[in-house]
């Protein structure tokens, strides 16, 4: 069964149900399979990446089995507001 | 530099000077070390090659100056101090960049062990007096190759992690990149203004196996920092965003 958009979002809402702000963005061009995340959670507070990562890929193991490709970013609220705040 | 007692350690002063060394024995494996004064591990090679060489006494060891002698360094495709060349005669056998002491050791047990197959025991490496002497068995010879044990290796990944501050696990090397993932990750260090020292993990199955499950994670590139792993491609490029990475790096430089 192919892994939609829209089930990844699900499930990362019930992993990270304090989630600021979670995306999944199918990159596939079409077939479904190939997919990059977003997750801002202040939940990863503290983690380093490599930490988060590691959570987020055991969370999503059975999807990621599934799928051709598969990144993912995760990003504390803070963090995500500094990207998101063009420099001066 | 070579040693004044070693037969079989020799400095090189011209590409003529090579070439009649090589062509003595073309069964012989040689080691060409390209060094130069500059570049501090190759203080730490120098003392190494001079105990290879003592182990060895059936290897040619050569120390070559790789700016002096810019012929022979770019007839090999040397971009590096120091470099390693294996060779048996004028047969390319391995290439090697960096001072990974351990790897060099490794890359001559199984190049310059194994007798070939044509000729016996005459092509057997005449091993250093007593130190690593392979015993000859009644009625003909056994391959004595040592496999490396479990414990072995793990020791040696450790090393290898430890080989410098930044160590990049990759398919290829920085200048030719055998995968898309590790040319990323080189670009993002390059772009990062961060040194570090490739290891090659096509070059050694064992060391690529074991390195997935010491550092628990499947794939490479893998980003060794002070020792511990950091993560792949995908980690790395979020610790650059995040500003994580400098931090990383200055955090253990004390």
């Amino acid at each position: 069964m192919p892994v939609s958009a829209d089930s990844l979002t699900a499930i990362l809402q019930g992993a990270y149900p304090d989630a600021t702000h979670i995306n999944a963005l199918d990159i596939s061009g079409g077939c479904g399979a190939s997919y990059e995340i977003t997750i801002v959670s202040p939940s990863f507070e503290g983690k380093t990446t490599l930490k988060r990562h590691r959570e987020v890929n055991e969370k999503l193991k059975a999807e990621i089995a599934e799928l051709h490709a598969f990144t993912q970013k995760t990003y504390t609220p803070a963090q995500w507001e500094k990207l998101n705040t063009p420099t001066a | 530099m070579a040693h004044p007692t070693l037969t079989n350690y020799h400095t090189i002063t011209s590409p003529e000077s090579l070439q009649s060394l090589l062509s003595i024995d073309l069964t012989r494996v040689s080691v060409l070390y390209f060094r130069a004064d500059w570049a501090e591990p190759c203080t730490q090679m120098d003392g190494v090659m001079v105990e290879l060489a003592k182990r060895w006494n059936g290897v040619l060891f050569l120390s070559i100056e790789a700016e002096a002698l810019p012929d022979i360094s770019e007839s090999f495709e040397v971009d590096a101090v120091p470099y390693f060349i294996l060779l048996r005669g004028h047969t390319l056998l391995t290439r090697l960049s960096g001072a990974q002491p351990s790897v060099l050791s490794a890359a001559l047990t199984s190049h310059a062990s194994k007798p070939s197959a044509l000729s016996s025991s005459s092509a057997r490496p005449v091993a250093g007096a007593g130190t690593y002497a392979p015993q000859e068995a009644a009625g003909g010879q056994e391959d004595d190759e040592e496999e490396e044990s479990e414990e072995e290796l793990e020791k040696r990944c450790g090393e290898l992690m430890k080989q410098s501050s930044v160590v990049l696990f990759m398919k290829g090397d920085r200048d030719t990149p055998r995968c898309g993932f590790s040319q990323k990750i080189i670009g993002i260090l390059n772009d990062q203004g961060v040194e570090y020292t490739t290891f090659d993990i096509l070059g050694d199955e064992s060391v690529r196996q074991k390195l997935k499950t010491l550092n628990d994670w499947p794939t490479f590139p893998q980003l060794i920092i002070h020792g511990e792993f950091v993560g792949g491609l995908d980690v790395v490029k979020e610790m650059v965003e995040t500003g994580e990475l400098g931090e990383v790096l200055a955090s253990g430089s004390a």
